[in-house]
């Protein structure tokens, strides 16, 4: 399975240990994620500025797959569901049209539209995937209970994303935590979103978000959240002292991405999944 | 809103102009608005306890009061987490009023005063986000210095930013793109 890497913008520079689990994860299932040269910001950043240039900056990464003939693979929920969004805006004739004309200046292909976009936690939740994992579990991990935050973009708009799970009931990630056997524990707010954006309008609010959720956690019997999102990490892991405050509370919750628990479970080192950046240190 | 207690609205204030203005900017059907509220039953800003929240950010939009939109900084606060527009009976797309709302705010400077920034990272180096110090960290573990995005690729960033300085982005930057 041969697909494009698409980075975005954070990862390659802020989320280390999820790009090295990532593609370390993605090897070892014999899933090819190709770099590709020239990627953009997916356009998500400007969207509050101008829609065009939002869509330009989608269609251009879009196109760089395309003219490889590759479909997606994004690690960012953020990027994903923009570069999916895009894709439904791009079916307008005359918004595709004005688009390409951009990328007739830039001197980089036409949009056809013929490639998908999809999260790399969608790809490693396949079946025969899942199969795999679970005959190949080196790690004992049975005793863990483990918290999931699916995040907003992962799972939403659900038409970006075509429909491929409930929006209110996410399954993919759950099947992970089952597959490395693993118990996923339920909770109050496990819907809730971990309010990294509102910091922009009101710090104390967005603290008290994931302090919440966290806390929620906590008290349901945790030993760790599980994040697919490099926006939610950060809300939980690098702000979780803050948070913590914000809710009166003290905890050392580590924070794990799905691609770094796989590995763990299949005995893949410390490295190779980059948990020396992981700032809440765990011992299992 | 108005700072009365009853929250009066004077319709005296409202500027049509304005209203035409979120619809070219992307709130096509704010108009379909029944301010049912199901938005904010579920919106993570409703939640947490901004007053201003995305029902009355839209009750305002189709009011067409300008001033309160503007000069409230809760549009900023919107997560884009799109579930209002899961819930939305009418297909309002209540995220793409805020999306609106906040392309009028940037065309009058009022916004957060990091929006910009984002802007300014992207053309210079094809990354909205992008501190100093990463090539260092990546090298470290065994990853090529540099992202093989656009950074990596000096001549066809030219190429690129001479498509963005095309664009709407060139009007909206307080800056000059170069």
């Amino acid at each position: 399975m041969d697909y494009a890497l698409y980075l975005g913008c954070a990862i390659p520079i802020k989320a280390l240990k999820y790009e090295l689990s990532a593609r370390n994860i993605a090897a070892r299932f014999g899933i090819n994620l190709i770099d590709l040269k020239c990627f953009t910001c997916c356009g998500f950043p400007v969207k509050s500025m101008d829609n065009l240039a939002a869509l330009y900056l989608s269609a251009r990464n879009l196109v760089i797959a395309e003219s490889q003939g590759l479909d997606i693979v994004g690690l960012c929920s953020g990027c994903v569901a923009t570069l999916s969004e895009a894709i439904i805006m791009l079916e307008d004739i005359n918004l595709r049209k004005e688009i390409n004309g951009l990328l007739k200046k830039e001197g980089i292909g036409q949009y056809k539209g013929i490639l998908k976009v999809r999260h790399l936690a969608k790809i490693l939740s396949k079946d025969t995937i899942l199969e795999q994992i679970s005959n190949n579990i080196s790690f004992d991990l049975t005793n863990k209970c483990l918290a999931i935050h699916y995040g907003c973009h992962y799972l939403k708009p659900s038409e970006a994303h075509g429909k491929l799970e409930d929006v209110n009931r996410p399954t993919s990630i759950s099947k992970i935590v089952k597959a490395i056997g693993a118990k996923e524990i339920d909770y109050d707010l496990k819907s809730q979103c971990c309010g990294l954006t509102m910091m922009s309008a009101d710090e104390s609010i967005a603290y008290q978000l994931a302090g919440s959720k966290l806390k929620d956690i906590a008290e349901k019997g945790a030993d760790a959240l599980i994040v697919a999102c490099p926006s939610c990490c950060v809300a939980f892991e690098n702000n979780q002292k803050i948070a913590c405050k914000a809710v009166d509370t003290t905890l050392s919750m580590p924070v794990l991405y799905y691609t770094q628990l796989m590995g763990l479970a299949i005995g893949m080192s410390d490295k190779e999944l980059g948990f020396e950046f992981n700032r809440v240190a765990f011992k299992w | 809103m108005e700072e009365s207690s009853v929250n009066v609205i004077n319709l005296n204030q409202c500027d049509e102009e304005f209203i035409k203005e979120l619809e070219k900017f992307g709130a096509e059907e704010l108009k379909e608005c029944i301010q049912c509220g199901k938005c904010a039953s579920t919106c993570p800003m409703a939640l947490a306890g901004l007053d201003f929240y995305i029902k009355r950010i839209i009750h305002a939009a189709t009011l067409g009061l300008k001033d309160v939109l503007l000069e409230d900084s809760s549009v900023w606060g919107c997560q884009s987490c799109n579930r209002c527009v899961e819930i939305c009976p009418m297909d309002v797309k209540p995220y793409e009023v805020i999306q609106a709302v906040r392309r009028a705010a940037v065309r009058v400077e009022s916004c957060p005063a990091n929006t910009y920034e984002g802007l300014r990272n992207l053309y210079k180096n094809g990354h909205a986000v992008f501190p100093k110090g990463f090539e260092e960290r990546r090298k470290k573990v065994g990853l090529p210095e540099k992202p093989p995005t656009l950074v990596s690729h000096e001549e066809l960033r030219k190429k690129f930013q001479e498509v963005l300085k095309q664009t709407s982005l060139a009007d909206v930057a307080p800056f000059k793109l170069d």
